[in-house]
């Protein structure tokens, strides 16, 4: 690993986590920022797009189903994904390091939850602000408020996202050479098995049973047609 | 009462730019409070030149709200144009009265039919197709209609006020949520039967939708993702340790 580049890759996965961030709420709200779309332009901002698709094939989809409703947040899979592919491209990109760091990078969709849970809890202070200056004919907090509440999202995401690929890099660098053959063969597989694990987690969320019933048929005819064609692949 | 279009140019732009601010400084007490108050400003600019009354039509604006960002859009519209026309009673009675019902809609059309069906269809193309550009298919099919919805429901909003939210439930979201649901589904079933066929062998083509449908159940049982995924690597590496070398 070469620590110039893994500099470069930190800093450039920093970047991205905070603007990601705040598009994922705080400005905008979900146009760049679901791991499918995330993942693959980050791949290929460093040079591993494939690393990228294998990521958002699998995070892009294993959270859909964590709508995060009322007092529970969504998991934040856009920080897990932007943290997988710095890290994994960094460590190299090969199948096995993109699986080890999809294992690795996954429970910081939950670590991201639990922040977006305590910055609601803070911004309380600049709403409460907001409301004595407006009660005393004083407008400009909310538009102070509205800046603070963006700088609080996106540091945070900056930070874990830089921290974070030098650490999955790190560890990834530093597990994958003490397993055995066969740990890492098991490894190379997961970024192309977990997209499938995470297409079920999908289809949870859909409304109602027609879209299982589509996609038992669809499942079949696919399954059945590439099999009498000649052995799936 | 005939309601008339009073909110037009800079204040009319700023508040359909500044909607996109509305989760800005979400917060436990208010949710959305400050980014809607934000957003609604240049209008009340306009209408309140008296700075204590300024601040008045503000705080009544502070109050707590919640709804779906994308559905913040016509209510914003609505609630300005009620401010211009001088009927505040109504703009806070119309904000407490409809952000629930298209908070529910939002939710129901975007996030639980919309969003993971055009994300399984992307990764569907990602896998069936190979191309690593299957992610402008999320843009295109998702992302910029979207934006497209929001910029022309608050025009329309701030010009005819609430019967665009009428005209919103109209559009019986719900059903378009099923029929978008479908594509969902019969696209998980590519992304399934692609991941197997990229593994290679018969046992993969008909494994991996079966672990597909199991994982469908166990969230359906709310289990969580993420035990999930340390549940099936755990299996797959478990596989990988036993099966002969080569296999």
């Amino acid at each position: 690993m070469d620590p110039q580049q893994l500099i470069v890759f930190s800093l450039v996965c920093g970047a991205a986590a905070a603007l990601l961030q705040l598009d994922r709420k705080e400005l905008g709200q979900v146009l760049f920022s679901p791991p499918v779309v995330a993942a693959p332009v980050l791949g290929l901002i460093l040079g591993h797009v494939t690393v990228g698709c294998w990521v958002g094939s699998t995070f892009g989809l294993l959270w859909v189903s964590d709508l995060g409703r009322g007092k529970r947040f969504p998991a934040n899979d856009t920080l897990a994904a932007v943290v997988c592919v710095g890290g994994a491209a960094a460590a190299g990109g090969t199948a096995g390091v993109t699986g080890l760091a999809l294992l690795l990078a996954a429970p910081l969709a939950a670590l991201g939850r639990f922040i977006d849970a305590a910055r609601e809890r803070r911004n309380v202070d600049l709403a409460r602000l907001a409301s004595r200056a407006a009660a005393a004919g004083d407008t400009r907090p909310v538009g102070r408020a509205v800046l603070l509440g963006l700088a609080r999202a996106a540091w945070p995401a900056a930070l874990i996202g830089a921290t974070g690929v030098a650490a999955v890099a790190g560890l990834t660098g530093a597990i994958l050479p003490l397993l055995p053959e066969r740990l890492l063969h098991g490894l190379a597989l997961l970024p192309l098995i977990l997209p499938a694990l995470a297409a079920g987690a999908a289809l949870a969320v859909l409304p109602g049973r027609q879209p299982v019933g589509a996609y038992c048929i669809v499942a079949l005819a696919l399954g059945s047609g590439l099999t009498l064609l000649g052995g799936g692949g | 009462m005939k309601e008339r279009a009073a909110v037009k140019g800079g204040p009319a732009a700023r508040l359909a730019a500044r909607q996109f601010l509305l989760l800005s400084a979400y917060n436990a007490e208010g949710m959305q409070n400050l980014g809607f108050a934000y957003a609604l400003l240049p209008v009340l600019e306009q209408v309140h030149r008296d700075p204590q009354a300024l601040g008045r039509a503000l705080e009544r604006h502070l109050e707590p709200i919640n709804t779906h960002p994308y559905m913040s859009a016509p209510l914003l519209g609505a609630v300005a144009s009620l401010e211009a026309d001088g009927r505040p009673e109504q703009a806070v009675r119309l904000k407490e009265l409809a952000s629930g019902p298209l908070a529910a809609m939002g939710d129901q059309f975007f996030w639980v039919g919309l969003k993971p069906a055009v994300a399984l269809l992307v990764v569907a193309v990602l896998l069936a197709a190979e191309q690593s550009w299957a992610f402008v298919l999320f843009l295109g099919l998702y992302g910029l209609p979207q934006l497209v919805l929001r910029l022309v429901m608050a025009r329309r909003a701030l010009g005819r006020g609430r019967p665009v939210i009428a005209a919103l439930t109209g559009l019986d979201l719900p059903r378009w949520a099923s029929r978008v649901a479908l594509v969902g589904g019969a696209a998980a079933a590519v992304v399934a039967v692609g991941a197997g066929h990229h593994l290679g062998g018969v046992a993969a083509v008909t494994a991996l939708p079966a672990v597909a449908l199991c994982a469908y159940l166990l969230v359906r049982r709310g289990v969580a993702p993420l035990l999930l995924l340390y549940l099936a690597a755990g299996l797959c590496l478990a596989l990988a340790g036993l099966l002969p070398r080569g296999g």
